[in-house]
């Protein structure tokens, strides 16, 4: 609904209208159209997540910092976990999941998710798969379209910011080898965020094997043709809202708000264009862990917080 | 969200407008120059059909328009139905560059008069005047079709025109079906003044049109 790139969870009432905004201040404030290949990147102040701008840059309110002496323990456990993966999911995945739930330490994340995805074991079944998709020339239709959203996702974080740098070329290799590899599905612009952040945590190959569980595993159908998927669980999700909060279910039901006009982004990008980046990663976390992030009580702040700003900007 | 607002002589009109056309045609940057005379080529794709509202005010007449930005990308089509319902003005936009861009166009028109008739204003938009160089679609062509606007985001150009005369456009369609709505169908305007309307029988309504059908 109003942009939604903005922090969800700040109740900023001047943000009705979202990241636009907020990118647009920060691009006047700095950076020339054109000189983004030029590597302004090192004049810039890059977060601790390789953002340099926008709507998700890390804030000290946005996240709290945990101790290096934790993060270092949690390291370790974490570490201990991955050099025996099928035993800890076979006999101790309530602690996994526990651990998960404290947030998977940065310096693994990438590798925790290619393992609770399942993606490492698709990678070692289909060993070469990804070169031999890589090295293919793909269908132009798709190409086209691909090509379009390349410098459309994350503007403001340093991998994807120069045209043709290399995280830009990564999502094109990742996003034409699944087009390839499913030519049936094609693209669909909302895979293009959801490869984005993967490719922030691991190499080309790993982020395909990691988009795949998604697409197939995690989030069936929602980005298949139709959008059906997509529209059942916005009809889930607002049926869980009545029983939440009878009021914005009423209020949404009255102006006739369909679920659609604010979820399709929420739930087709995992969040990731949704929350600051620190809850992204978070809710990434648990999202390998547990499956599919359906509707869910997580998602009712978020909801209640769309439902007012919605009465705001209604009744201004 | 149709023609709203009380009766009188300030009579404020609310309308929704929705954008639709091929992705990365310029369907965000365009909204976002009317509303808020901006202009960002560093956006992330739309996924998520989202609106900006701007107020006018037009000979006197307050209007309220919601403007309702829309995905871009073919898969999305499946959703077009719950962004495009109870619109009153819709703007197809293409890129002059992209010769594709401007067919999804044509296809645009053809599906919102079959689903919404001639209810509808449409506009039919080619952005990105700015690459004339590069233009794909020649200017001939494009003229063909429905109302048609040059514009550029970019360096905001024919942007306040395409919305004041949709607007205008909008008015006189509102204002036509009120005339419809208000008189029952018959004498339009004529009977207002000096003439003492007396409410008869209330079999009039049968009478309309001497034989032939007048459902209209």
């Amino acid at each position: 609904m109003a942009r939604n790139q903005e922090n969800g969870l700040q109740t900023d009432s001047q943000n009705l209208r979202g990241n636009s905004e907020n990118l647009l201040e920060r691009e006047s404030s700095s950076i020339g159209s054109d000189s983004e290949i030029n590597g302004f990147t090192t004049e810039k102040h890059t977060d601790k997540y390789g953002f340099i701008g926008g709507a998700q840059q890390h804030t000290e309110e946005s996240a709290q910092d945990i101790p290096p002496e934790v993060v270092r323990q949690r390291e370790v456990k974490w570490l201990d976990m991955l050099n025996s993966w099928d035993k800890w999911m076979a006999k101790r995945h309530k602690k996994i999941k526990l651990r998960c739930q404290k947030g998977i330490p940065p310096s693994l994340r990438g590798r925790a998710w290619l393992f609770l995805s399942g993606g490492k074991v698709k990678l070692e079944q289909n060993h070469g798969k990804f070169q031999e998709l890589d090295s293919k020339v793909g269908d132009p239709n798709w190409l086209d379209v691909i090509e379009k959203d390349l410098h459309r996702q994350f503007p403001f974080h340093e991998m994807f910011v120069s045209r043709g740098g290399h995280g830009q070329q990564d999502l094109y290799r990742v996003l034409k080898a699944y087009t390839l590899y499913r030519p049936e599905e094609g693209y669909c612009q909302a895979q293009a965020p959801i490869a984005a952040v993967l490719l922030m945590h691991m190499p080309a190959e790993e982020a395909f094997w990691c988009l795949v569980q998604i697409c197939e595993k995690y989030l069936p159908g929602y980005y298949s043709a139709g959008l059906e998927a997509i529209q059942l669980d916005g009809e889930v999700l607002f049926a869980l809202l009545r029983r939440v909060s009878t009021v914005a279910y009423k209020h949404l039901k009255k102006h006739k708000i369909d679920p659609v006009l604010y979820m399709t982004e929420w739930f087709m990008c995992a969040f990731s264009r949704t929350l600051p980046w620190a809850s992204v990663l978070r809710v990434w976390d648990m999202f390998f862990c547990e499956g599919k992030p359906r509707p869910h009580p997580l998602h009712m702040p978020c909801l209640t917080h769309f439902c007012l700003r919605h009465l705001w900007f209604y009744y201004r | 969200m149709a023609a709203g607002g009380t009766g009188g002589v300030n009579k404020t009109y609310s309308f929704k407008v929705v954008l639709l056309g091929e992705g990365c045609v310029g369907k965000t940057s365009l909204v976002l120059r009317y509303c808020e005379n901006k202009f960002n080529d560093k956006h992330i794709t739309t996924l998520q059909a989202s609106f900006l509202t701007k107020k006018l005010n037009i000979g006197g007449k307050r209007v309220n328009l919601a403007i309702w930005d829309t995905a871009g990308q073919e898969r999305f089509h499946a959703l077009g139905p719950i962004y495009y319902r109870d619109s009153n003005g819709a703007i197809l936009v293409y890129d002059v560059t992209d010769e594709d861009s401007f067919q999804k166009v044509k296809n645009w028109v053809k599906e919102l008069r079959k689903m919404l008739g001639n209810e509808i204003c449409l506009c039919i938009v080619g952005n990105k005047i700015d690459l004339e160089k590069e233009r794909n679609v020649s200017v001939q062509e494009a003229e063909g079709g429905a109302k048609h606007y040059h514009t550029s985001a970019k360096l905001n150009k024919g942007i306040e025109e395409l919305f004041l005369d949709l607007c205008k456009r909008m008015i006189e369609t509102a204002q036509a079906d009120e005339r419809a709505k208000g008189n029952g169908s018959s004498q339009a305007g004529t009977a207002r003044r000096g003439v003492q309307i007396v409410d008869d029988e209330p079999q009039s309504a049968a009478t309309a049109g001497g034989g032939c059908c007048s459902s209209g």
